[in-house]
Protein backbone atom coordinates (compact mmCIF):
# COMPACT_ATOMS: atom_id res chain seq x y z
CA UNK A 1 0.00 0.00 0.00
CA UNK A 2 3.11 2.14 0.58
CA UNK A 3 4.02 1.97 -3.22
CA UNK A 4 0.60 2.50 -4.32
CA UNK A 5 0.64 6.05 -2.37
CA UNK A 6 3.73 6.60 -3.96
CA UNK A 7 3.00 6.08 -7.49
CA UNK A 8 3.85 8.25 -9.83
CA UNK A 9 1.75 7.36 -12.89
CA UNK A 10 -0.48 5.32 -14.97
CA UNK A 11 0.39 2.79 -17.41
CA UNK A 12 1.09 -0.49 -19.02
CA UNK A 13 4.08 -1.59 -20.75
CA UNK A 14 6.53 0.79 -22.38
CA UNK A 15 9.91 0.54 -23.80
CA UNK A 16 10.86 -2.02 -27.12
CA UNK A 17 11.72 -4.78 -23.93
CA UNK A 18 7.82 -4.19 -22.67
CA UNK A 19 9.12 -3.03 -19.65
CA UNK A 20 5.83 -2.83 -17.00
CA UNK A 21 5.38 0.04 -15.01
CA UNK A 22 5.07 0.13 -11.23
CA UNK A 23 1.21 0.75 -11.85
CA UNK A 24 0.84 -2.80 -13.41
CA UNK A 25 2.80 -4.57 -11.42
CA UNK A 26 0.59 -3.24 -8.26
CA UNK A 27 -2.06 -4.17 -9.74
CA UNK A 28 -1.14 -7.94 -10.34
CA UNK A 29 -0.11 -7.47 -6.78
CA UNK A 30 -4.00 -6.38 -5.78
CA UNK A 31 -5.09 -9.20 -7.88
CA UNK A 32 -2.79 -11.62 -5.89
CA UNK A 33 -3.98 -10.44 -2.56
CA UNK A 34 -7.36 -10.35 -3.68
CA UNK A 35 -8.57 -7.38 -1.07
CA UNK A 36 -12.78 -7.71 -0.15
CA UNK A 37 -15.17 -5.61 -1.26
CA UNK A 38 -15.12 -3.30 1.86
CA UNK A 39 -11.28 -2.35 1.67
CA UNK A 40 -12.09 -1.70 -2.27
CA UNK A 41 -15.07 0.74 -1.07
CA UNK A 42 -12.83 2.88 1.09
CA UNK A 43 -9.83 2.79 -2.13
CA UNK A 44 -11.83 3.48 -4.56
CA UNK A 45 -14.04 6.47 -2.25
CA UNK A 46 -10.93 8.28 -1.25
CA UNK A 47 -9.89 11.16 -2.59
CA UNK A 48 -6.32 12.04 -1.18
CA UNK A 49 -4.35 10.01 -3.16
CA UNK A 50 -5.36 10.00 -7.02
CA UNK A 51 -3.39 7.01 -8.22
CA UNK A 52 -4.29 4.79 -5.48
CA UNK A 53 -7.67 5.53 -6.60
CA UNK A 54 -6.53 4.71 -9.99
CA UNK A 55 -5.34 1.87 -9.36
CA UNK A 56 -8.80 0.91 -7.20
CA UNK A 57 -10.85 1.56 -10.14
CA UNK A 58 -8.80 -0.46 -12.50
CA UNK A 59 -9.09 -3.58 -10.31
CA UNK A 60 -12.86 -3.11 -9.66
CA UNK A 61 -12.93 -3.17 -12.82
CA UNK A 62 -11.56 -6.46 -13.51
CA UNK A 63 -13.20 -8.20 -10.92
CA UNK A 64 -16.71 -6.62 -10.05
CA UNK A 65 -20.18 -7.16 -11.51
CA UNK A 66 -21.28 -4.87 -14.61
CA UNK A 67 -24.18 -3.28 -12.99
CA UNK A 68 -21.55 -2.50 -9.49
CA UNK A 69 -19.09 -1.32 -11.93
CA UNK A 70 -21.50 1.26 -13.32
CA UNK A 71 -22.60 2.21 -9.99
CA UNK A 72 -19.25 2.87 -8.56
CA UNK A 73 -17.38 4.42 -11.49
CA UNK A 74 -19.99 6.79 -13.17
CA UNK A 75 -20.00 9.14 -10.04
CA UNK A 76 -16.29 9.34 -10.74
CA UNK A 77 -16.85 11.07 -14.02
CA UNK A 78 -17.19 14.43 -11.97
CA UNK A 79 -13.48 14.26 -10.80
CA UNK A 80 -11.48 16.10 -13.08
CA UNK A 81 -7.93 15.66 -11.34
CA UNK A 82 -4.83 15.03 -13.43
CA UNK A 83 -3.06 11.63 -13.88
CA UNK A 84 0.08 11.12 -15.54
CA UNK A 85 0.08 8.46 -17.75
CA UNK A 86 3.30 6.52 -19.07
CA UNK A 87 2.53 5.41 -22.92
CA UNK A 88 4.29 3.22 -25.08
CA UNK A 89 7.29 4.70 -25.91
CA UNK A 90 8.05 5.86 -22.70
CA UNK A 91 7.24 9.66 -22.70
CA UNK A 92 4.50 10.74 -19.95
CA UNK A 93 0.99 12.50 -21.26
CA UNK A 94 -1.59 14.33 -18.63
CA UNK A 95 -4.67 12.34 -18.28
CA UNK A 96 -7.82 13.24 -16.64
CA UNK A 97 -9.60 11.21 -13.91
CA UNK A 98 -12.86 11.29 -15.95
CA UNK A 99 -11.43 10.19 -19.10
CA UNK A 100 -9.33 7.23 -17.41
CA UNK A 101 -13.19 6.30 -16.26
CA UNK A 102 -14.85 6.50 -19.53
CA UNK A 103 -11.44 4.03 -20.94
CA UNK A 104 -12.56 1.74 -18.26
CA UNK A 105 -15.96 1.96 -19.33
CA UNK A 106 -15.92 1.58 -22.80
CA UNK A 107 -12.94 0.05 -23.88
CA UNK A 108 -11.51 -3.38 -24.11
CA UNK A 109 -8.00 -2.64 -23.60
CA UNK A 110 -6.40 -0.05 -20.64
CA UNK A 111 -3.06 -0.14 -19.54
CA UNK A 112 -1.87 -3.06 -21.77
CA UNK A 113 -4.54 -5.21 -20.36
CA UNK A 114 -7.59 -6.96 -22.22
CA UNK A 115 -10.36 -6.04 -20.04
CA UNK A 116 -13.50 -8.08 -19.37
CA UNK A 117 -16.62 -8.22 -21.24
CA UNK A 118 -19.06 -6.13 -19.91
CA UNK A 119 -22.90 -5.60 -20.52
CA UNK A 120 -24.03 -2.66 -22.14
CA UNK A 121 -25.54 0.34 -20.34
CA UNK A 122 -28.82 0.38 -22.24
CA UNK A 123 -29.38 -3.63 -22.22
CA UNK A 124 -29.00 -2.97 -18.42
CA UNK A 125 -31.46 0.08 -18.30
CA UNK A 126 -33.85 -2.48 -20.54
CA UNK A 127 -33.75 -4.90 -18.25
CA UNK A 128 -34.71 -2.64 -15.15
CA UNK A 129 -31.04 -3.07 -13.16
CA UNK A 130 -29.80 0.08 -13.42
CA UNK A 131 -31.69 3.72 -13.85
CA UNK A 132 -30.66 6.14 -16.52
CA UNK A 133 -27.60 7.81 -16.19
CA UNK A 134 -27.67 11.50 -14.76
CA UNK A 135 -24.69 13.56 -16.12
CA UNK A 136 -23.09 16.15 -13.44
CA UNK A 137 -23.94 19.00 -15.94
CA UNK A 138 -27.75 18.01 -15.88
CA UNK A 139 -27.35 18.17 -12.05
CA UNK A 140 -25.33 21.59 -12.40
CA UNK A 141 -27.86 22.91 -14.60
CA UNK A 142 -31.15 21.77 -12.37
CA UNK A 143 -29.20 23.20 -9.39
CA UNK A 144 -28.56 26.52 -11.22
CA UNK A 145 -32.39 26.93 -12.07
CA UNK A 146 -33.60 26.12 -8.47
CA UNK A 147 -31.36 28.54 -7.49
CA UNK A 148 -32.89 31.26 -9.49
CA UNK B 1 35.51 -89.87 -86.72
CA UNK B 2 34.07 -91.53 -83.97
CA UNK B 3 30.29 -92.48 -83.65
CA UNK B 4 28.07 -90.54 -82.42
CA UNK B 5 26.77 -92.32 -79.20
CA UNK B 6 23.01 -91.47 -77.99
CA UNK B 7 22.83 -88.64 -75.99
CA UNK B 8 26.58 -87.54 -76.91
CA UNK B 9 27.09 -84.56 -78.67
CA UNK B 10 29.31 -85.42 -81.35
CA UNK B 11 33.13 -84.06 -81.09
CA UNK B 12 35.69 -84.61 -83.00
CA UNK B 13 38.19 -85.21 -80.80
CA UNK B 14 39.12 -87.13 -78.15
CA UNK B 15 39.42 -84.90 -75.46
CA UNK B 16 36.72 -85.78 -72.66
CA UNK B 17 34.47 -82.38 -71.90
CA UNK B 18 34.84 -81.22 -68.03
CA UNK B 19 32.97 -78.92 -66.17
CA UNK B 20 33.90 -75.66 -65.97
CA UNK B 21 34.13 -74.77 -61.86
CA UNK B 22 35.22 -70.95 -61.48
CA UNK B 23 38.60 -70.90 -59.44
CA UNK B 24 39.43 -74.69 -59.49
CA UNK B 25 42.29 -74.97 -62.07
CA UNK B 26 41.36 -77.67 -64.91
CA UNK B 27 43.10 -80.94 -64.86
CA UNK B 28 45.47 -81.56 -67.29
CA UNK B 29 44.30 -84.47 -69.39
CA UNK B 30 47.26 -87.04 -69.55
CA UNK B 31 46.90 -89.83 -72.50
CA UNK B 32 45.14 -87.89 -74.89
CA UNK B 33 48.21 -87.41 -77.01
CA UNK B 34 49.12 -87.48 -80.62
CA UNK B 35 50.18 -91.01 -81.48
CA UNK B 36 53.23 -89.41 -82.72
CA UNK B 37 54.41 -88.94 -79.27
CA UNK B 38 56.93 -92.13 -77.91
CA UNK B 39 55.62 -93.14 -74.54
CA UNK B 40 58.94 -91.67 -72.87
CA UNK B 41 57.95 -88.26 -74.23
CA UNK B 42 54.62 -89.15 -72.43
CA UNK B 43 56.25 -89.94 -69.29
CA UNK B 44 58.27 -87.01 -69.13
CA UNK B 45 55.53 -84.62 -70.25
CA UNK B 46 53.27 -86.54 -67.16
CA UNK B 47 56.04 -85.68 -64.93
CA UNK B 48 56.05 -81.95 -66.12
CA UNK B 49 52.35 -81.81 -65.61
CA UNK B 50 52.15 -83.24 -62.26
CA UNK B 51 54.69 -80.89 -60.70
CA UNK B 52 52.95 -78.13 -62.83
CA UNK B 53 49.54 -78.91 -60.66
CA UNK B 54 51.82 -79.94 -57.68
CA UNK B 55 53.33 -76.06 -57.89
CA UNK B 56 49.76 -74.36 -59.14
CA UNK B 57 47.70 -76.01 -56.44
CA UNK B 58 50.27 -75.15 -53.79
CA UNK B 59 50.07 -71.60 -55.35
CA UNK B 60 45.83 -71.67 -55.53
CA UNK B 61 45.70 -73.34 -52.34
CA UNK B 62 48.35 -70.40 -50.13
CA UNK B 63 46.19 -67.70 -48.78
CA UNK B 64 46.51 -64.63 -50.35
CA UNK B 65 48.02 -62.88 -47.56
CA UNK B 66 51.03 -64.70 -46.99
CA UNK B 67 52.18 -62.90 -50.69
CA UNK B 68 51.09 -59.99 -49.76
CA UNK B 69 52.65 -58.18 -46.50
CA UNK B 70 50.20 -55.23 -44.53
CA UNK B 71 50.96 -53.06 -41.77
CA UNK B 72 47.90 -54.57 -39.71
CA UNK B 73 48.34 -58.10 -39.92
CA UNK B 74 50.33 -59.72 -36.79
CA UNK B 75 52.37 -62.53 -38.05
CA UNK B 76 54.95 -64.26 -36.00
CA UNK B 77 58.01 -63.29 -38.24
CA UNK B 78 59.55 -67.08 -38.55
CA UNK B 79 56.26 -68.53 -39.80
CA UNK B 80 55.72 -65.96 -42.42
CA UNK B 81 59.33 -66.37 -43.67
CA UNK B 82 58.64 -70.56 -44.15
CA UNK B 83 55.71 -70.00 -45.66
CA UNK B 84 56.99 -67.41 -48.25
CA UNK B 85 60.44 -69.69 -48.79
CA UNK B 86 58.12 -72.36 -49.60
CA UNK B 87 55.91 -70.14 -52.07
CA UNK B 88 58.62 -68.93 -53.37
CA UNK B 89 60.42 -72.34 -54.51
CA UNK B 90 56.81 -74.02 -55.79
CA UNK B 91 56.62 -70.90 -58.33
CA UNK B 92 60.37 -71.08 -59.17
CA UNK B 93 60.10 -74.58 -60.14
CA UNK B 94 56.91 -74.54 -62.08
CA UNK B 95 57.86 -71.11 -63.95
CA UNK B 96 61.04 -73.43 -64.82
CA UNK B 97 58.97 -76.45 -65.84
CA UNK B 98 56.47 -74.16 -67.64
CA UNK B 99 59.86 -72.54 -69.40
CA UNK B 100 60.65 -75.86 -70.02
CA UNK B 101 57.37 -77.16 -71.55
CA UNK B 102 57.17 -74.33 -73.40
CA UNK B 103 60.63 -74.73 -75.67
CA UNK B 104 60.12 -78.64 -76.45
CA UNK B 105 56.39 -78.40 -76.93
CA UNK B 106 56.07 -75.14 -79.11
CA UNK B 107 56.33 -77.17 -82.33
CA UNK B 108 53.24 -79.84 -81.11
CA UNK B 109 49.96 -77.76 -80.92
CA UNK B 110 48.22 -79.84 -78.58
CA UNK B 111 44.28 -79.26 -78.04
CA UNK B 112 44.92 -79.82 -74.18
CA UNK B 113 43.37 -76.57 -72.32
CA UNK B 114 45.36 -76.99 -69.79
CA UNK B 115 48.56 -76.93 -71.86
CA UNK B 116 47.08 -73.29 -73.13
CA UNK B 117 46.70 -72.13 -69.91
CA UNK B 118 50.13 -73.57 -68.77
CA UNK B 119 51.76 -71.67 -71.60
CA UNK B 120 50.15 -68.54 -70.74
CA UNK B 121 50.96 -68.37 -67.51
CA UNK B 122 54.54 -69.23 -68.03
CA UNK B 123 54.86 -66.11 -70.38
CA UNK B 124 53.51 -64.20 -67.86
CA UNK B 125 55.67 -65.33 -65.14
CA UNK B 126 58.72 -64.44 -67.02
CA UNK B 127 57.45 -60.72 -68.26
CA UNK B 128 56.67 -60.30 -64.15
CA UNK B 129 60.21 -61.81 -63.11
CA UNK B 130 61.62 -59.07 -66.10
CA UNK B 131 59.88 -56.58 -64.46
CA UNK B 132 61.14 -57.55 -60.56
CA UNK B 133 64.78 -58.17 -62.14
CA UNK B 134 64.23 -54.00 -63.13
CA UNK B 135 63.17 -53.07 -59.87
CA UNK B 136 65.94 -55.14 -58.31
CA UNK B 137 68.03 -52.47 -60.15
CA UNK B 138 66.72 -49.54 -58.56
CA UNK B 139 68.43 -48.18 -55.64
CA UNK B 140 66.72 -49.05 -51.83
CA UNK B 141 65.62 -52.73 -53.03
CA UNK B 142 67.44 -55.16 -50.79
CA UNK B 143 67.89 -58.09 -52.45
CA UNK B 144 69.40 -61.03 -51.22
CA UNK B 145 69.64 -64.90 -52.64
CA UNK B 146 70.53 -67.95 -51.10
CA UNK B 147 70.83 -71.33 -52.29
CA UNK B 148 69.67 -74.49 -51.30
CA UNK B 149 70.59 -78.18 -52.76
CA UNK B 150 68.38 -79.37 -54.78
CA UNK B 151 66.75 -75.91 -55.77
CA UNK B 152 67.38 -73.41 -57.92
CA UNK B 153 68.28 -69.41 -56.66
CA UNK B 154 65.71 -67.49 -55.65
CA UNK B 155 64.85 -63.95 -54.88
CA UNK B 156 64.21 -62.86 -51.93
CA UNK B 157 63.30 -58.94 -51.88
CA UNK B 158 62.38 -56.60 -48.62
CA UNK B 159 61.32 -54.35 -50.95
CA UNK B 160 57.25 -53.99 -49.59
CA UNK B 161 56.00 -52.90 -53.29
CA UNK B 162 57.20 -56.27 -54.85
CA UNK B 163 53.99 -58.15 -55.62
CA UNK B 164 54.14 -61.59 -56.39
CA UNK B 165 50.88 -61.20 -58.20
CA UNK B 166 49.97 -64.38 -60.25
CA UNK B 167 46.89 -62.22 -61.08
CA UNK B 168 45.78 -62.18 -57.53
CA UNK B 169 44.05 -59.00 -56.15
CA UNK B 170 44.67 -58.25 -52.90
CA UNK B 171 42.24 -58.95 -50.22
CA UNK B 172 40.30 -56.38 -48.85
CA UNK B 173 40.82 -55.92 -45.05
CA UNK B 174 38.54 -54.00 -43.12
CA UNK B 175 39.86 -51.15 -40.82
CA UNK B 176 37.79 -49.72 -38.26
CA UNK B 177 36.62 -45.93 -38.82
CA UNK B 178 38.78 -44.68 -35.72
CA UNK B 179 41.82 -46.30 -37.24
CA UNK B 180 41.52 -45.12 -40.70
CA UNK B 181 43.40 -42.25 -42.10
CA UNK B 182 41.83 -41.23 -45.37
CA UNK B 183 39.98 -38.14 -45.82
CA UNK B 184 36.27 -38.56 -46.41
CA UNK B 185 34.93 -37.15 -50.16
CA UNK B 186 32.88 -34.22 -48.34
CA UNK B 187 35.16 -33.20 -45.91
CA UNK B 188 34.86 -34.41 -41.95
CA UNK B 189 31.20 -32.56 -42.11
CA UNK B 190 29.75 -35.41 -44.15
CA UNK B 191 31.02 -38.07 -41.81
CA UNK B 192 29.77 -35.68 -39.16
CA UNK B 193 26.63 -35.88 -40.62
CA UNK B 194 26.33 -39.64 -40.71
CA UNK B 195 27.21 -39.85 -37.18
CA UNK B 196 24.45 -37.35 -36.05
CA UNK B 197 20.83 -37.83 -37.27
CA UNK B 198 19.62 -34.75 -38.54
CA UNK B 199 17.02 -33.96 -36.16
CA UNK B 200 19.32 -33.08 -33.61
CA UNK B 201 21.55 -31.04 -36.31
CA UNK B 202 19.05 -29.33 -36.51
CA UNK B 203 18.12 -28.93 -32.57
CA UNK B 204 21.49 -27.97 -31.56
CA UNK B 205 21.17 -25.18 -34.75
CA UNK B 206 18.12 -24.16 -32.97
CA UNK B 207 19.75 -24.00 -29.68
CA UNK B 208 22.97 -22.09 -31.11
CA UNK B 209 20.52 -19.51 -32.80
CA UNK B 210 18.36 -18.75 -29.69
CA UNK B 211 21.93 -18.44 -27.89
CA UNK B 212 22.92 -15.88 -30.37
CA UNK B 213 19.69 -13.76 -30.23
CA UNK B 214 19.62 -13.67 -26.18
CA UNK B 215 23.36 -12.67 -26.33
CA UNK B 216 22.50 -9.39 -29.39
CA UNK B 217 19.71 -8.40 -27.24
CA UNK B 218 21.53 -8.48 -24.10
CA UNK B 219 24.43 -6.45 -25.78
CA UNK B 220 21.57 -3.79 -27.62
CA UNK B 221 20.03 -3.39 -24.34
CA UNK B 222 23.33 -2.75 -22.42
CA UNK B 223 24.84 -0.21 -25.12
CA UNK B 224 21.91 1.33 -25.76
CA UNK B 225 21.88 5.05 -24.76
CA UNK B 226 20.00 4.15 -21.29
CA UNK B 227 16.87 6.15 -23.38
CA UNK B 228 17.17 9.48 -21.16
CA UNK B 229 14.51 8.23 -19.37
CA UNK B 230 12.13 11.51 -19.24
CA UNK B 231 11.25 13.21 -16.01
CA UNK B 232 7.68 12.42 -14.68
CA UNK B 233 8.20 15.73 -12.76
CA UNK B 234 8.77 17.29 -16.30
CA UNK B 235 5.02 16.92 -16.86
CA UNK B 236 2.69 18.88 -14.42
CA UNK B 237 0.25 16.74 -12.43
CA UNK B 238 -0.40 19.42 -10.46
CA UNK B 239 -4.19 20.23 -9.73
CA UNK B 240 -6.37 23.50 -9.26
CA UNK B 241 -3.48 25.77 -10.74
CA UNK B 242 -6.00 27.02 -12.79
CA UNK B 243 -9.25 25.70 -11.44
CA UNK B 244 -11.77 27.93 -14.12
CA UNK B 245 -9.91 26.33 -16.74
CA UNK B 246 -9.61 22.97 -15.99
CA UNK B 247 -13.65 23.24 -14.62
CA UNK B 248 -14.04 24.53 -18.28
CA UNK B 249 -12.21 21.40 -20.18
CA UNK B 250 -13.80 19.14 -17.85
CA UNK B 251 -17.24 20.56 -19.21
CA UNK B 252 -16.40 20.28 -22.64
CA UNK B 253 -15.45 16.79 -22.12
CA UNK B 254 -18.48 15.65 -20.41
CA UNK B 255 -20.65 17.32 -22.91
CA UNK B 256 -18.89 15.66 -25.58
CA UNK B 257 -19.55 12.30 -23.59
CA UNK B 258 -23.44 13.25 -23.29
CA UNK B 259 -23.63 14.13 -26.83
CA UNK B 260 -22.21 10.85 -27.98
CA UNK B 261 -24.61 8.92 -25.46
CA UNK B 262 -27.65 10.31 -26.67
CA UNK B 263 -26.38 10.04 -30.20
CA UNK B 264 -25.52 6.18 -29.59
CA UNK B 265 -29.78 5.97 -27.89
CA UNK B 266 -31.28 7.61 -30.78
CA UNK B 267 -29.61 5.54 -33.15
CA UNK B 268 -31.11 2.52 -31.35
CA UNK B 269 -34.22 3.68 -31.23
CA UNK B 270 -34.33 4.74 -34.77
CA UNK B 271 -33.38 0.98 -35.71
CA UNK B 272 -36.11 -0.52 -33.27
CA UNK B 273 -38.67 2.15 -34.73
CA UNK B 274 -37.82 0.86 -38.21
CA UNK B 275 -38.15 -2.86 -37.47
CA UNK B 276 -41.45 -2.14 -35.85
CA UNK B 277 -42.90 -0.45 -38.53
CA UNK B 278 -41.91 -3.61 -40.79
CA UNK B 279 -43.30 -5.37 -38.89
CA UNK B 280 -46.15 -3.43 -38.91
CA UNK B 281 -46.40 -3.34 -42.66
CA UNK B 282 -48.59 -5.81 -45.07
CA UNK B 283 -46.98 -8.25 -46.91
CA UNK B 284 -47.53 -6.75 -50.01
CA UNK B 285 -45.74 -3.86 -48.96
CA UNK B 286 -42.93 -5.26 -47.48
CA UNK B 287 -42.41 -7.13 -50.69
CA UNK B 288 -42.68 -4.43 -52.83
CA UNK B 289 -40.45 -2.36 -50.76
CA UNK B 290 -37.86 -4.73 -50.07
CA UNK B 291 -37.73 -5.37 -53.70
CA UNK B 292 -37.40 -1.64 -54.65
CA UNK B 293 -34.41 -1.41 -52.41
CA UNK B 294 -32.80 -4.54 -53.87
CA UNK B 295 -33.22 -2.87 -57.19
CA UNK B 296 -31.88 -0.06 -55.90
CA UNK B 297 -28.33 -1.33 -54.59
CA UNK B 298 -27.93 -3.61 -58.13
CA UNK B 299 -28.05 -0.22 -59.97
CA UNK B 300 -25.73 1.83 -57.78
CA UNK B 301 -23.58 -1.43 -58.14
CA UNK B 302 -23.70 -1.52 -61.71
CA UNK B 303 -22.88 2.10 -61.94
CA UNK B 304 -20.11 1.46 -59.81
CA UNK B 305 -18.44 -1.05 -61.87
CA UNK B 306 -19.41 1.18 -65.43
CA UNK B 307 -17.61 3.48 -63.38
CA UNK B 308 -14.60 1.29 -63.22
CA UNK B 309 -14.66 -0.23 -66.62
CA UNK B 310 -15.65 2.98 -68.43
CA UNK B 311 -15.13 6.03 -66.63
CA UNK B 312 -16.35 8.38 -69.49
CA UNK B 313 -19.39 6.91 -69.15
CA UNK B 314 -20.01 7.53 -65.67
CA UNK B 315 -19.49 11.29 -66.29
CA UNK B 316 -22.71 13.58 -66.33
CA UNK B 317 -23.66 14.20 -69.78
CA UNK B 318 -26.31 17.01 -69.89
CA UNK B 319 -26.67 16.64 -73.88
CA UNK B 320 -28.02 13.14 -73.04
CA UNK B 321 -31.71 13.49 -72.59
CA UNK B 322 -32.16 9.68 -71.21
CA UNK B 323 -29.65 8.82 -68.46
CA UNK B 324 -31.26 5.21 -67.93
CA UNK B 325 -30.71 4.35 -71.40
CA UNK B 326 -27.29 4.97 -71.70
CA UNK B 327 -27.38 3.10 -68.28
CA UNK B 328 -29.35 0.29 -69.61
CA UNK B 329 -26.92 -0.22 -72.47
CA UNK B 330 -23.89 -0.09 -70.09
CA UNK B 331 -25.17 -2.86 -68.25
CA UNK B 332 -26.71 -4.76 -71.20
CA UNK B 333 -22.80 -4.29 -72.60
CA UNK B 334 -21.72 -5.83 -69.27
CA UNK B 335 -24.17 -8.82 -69.30
CA UNK B 336 -22.92 -9.74 -72.95
CA UNK B 337 -19.23 -9.44 -71.61
CA UNK B 338 -20.19 -12.10 -69.11
CA UNK B 339 -21.64 -14.61 -71.35
CA UNK B 340 -18.47 -14.85 -73.10
CA UNK B 341 -17.69 -17.98 -71.70
CA UNK B 342 -13.64 -17.96 -70.03
CA UNK B 343 -11.42 -20.15 -71.31
CA UNK B 344 -11.64 -23.30 -69.26
CA UNK B 345 -14.29 -21.74 -66.75
CA UNK B 346 -16.25 -24.75 -65.95
CA UNK B 347 -18.36 -23.05 -63.40
CA UNK B 348 -20.24 -20.71 -66.78
CA UNK B 349 -22.89 -23.93 -67.11
CA UNK B 350 -25.52 -21.35 -68.66
CA UNK B 351 -27.44 -18.13 -68.42
CA UNK B 352 -28.92 -18.68 -64.95
CA UNK B 353 -26.54 -16.17 -63.31
CA UNK B 354 -28.01 -13.23 -65.86
CA UNK B 355 -31.58 -14.24 -64.33
CA UNK B 356 -32.34 -10.91 -63.35
CA UNK B 357 -36.62 -11.40 -62.40
CA UNK B 358 -35.30 -12.89 -59.30
CA UNK B 359 -35.45 -10.40 -56.05
CA UNK B 360 -31.94 -10.94 -55.11
CA UNK B 361 -29.46 -12.34 -58.08
CA UNK B 362 -27.95 -15.94 -57.63
CA UNK B 363 -24.45 -15.18 -58.60
CA UNK B 364 -22.12 -13.86 -56.29
CA UNK B 365 -20.38 -11.60 -58.75
CA UNK B 366 -23.42 -9.97 -59.46
CA UNK B 367 -24.06 -9.33 -55.79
Amino acid sequence: MDKAVDLTCIGGCFGPSRKPTEFLCLTLKLLQLQPDRQMLDVLVDQKDFKYLRALALLYFRLTQPSVEIYQKLEPLYADYRKLRSKNMTGTYEIVHIDEFVDSLLRENKVCFITLPGITKRMALEDAGQLAPRISPLDDESESDSTDN
Amino acid sequence: MEKQQKGRPMTTSSTKLRRYFPGKAPAPEVGNFSSSESEDDQKDAEVKLGAQQIAIAKVMTRPTTTTITMESQSRTGSESEDDERELLRARLRARQLAAEEHSSNSSSDSDSNSNSVHRRRAALRQIQQKKREQQSEEPGTSVTCSSEPGSTSELETTDSDDGYGLEMMAKPIYVPKAQRKTVGLAGETSAKEGLVPKHEMQKWDRQDASVRIAASEARRMREEPQADPQDPMTVDDTDDVDVDAEIDAWRQRETARVERDGKEKEAVEREEAEHARVRGMAEEDRDAEGIDRARCQREEKARKRAAFYEPAAAQDDVADPDPDARLTQVMLDYAKQRLQPRKGNSKARGLWAEDTSLHEPRSRRFG
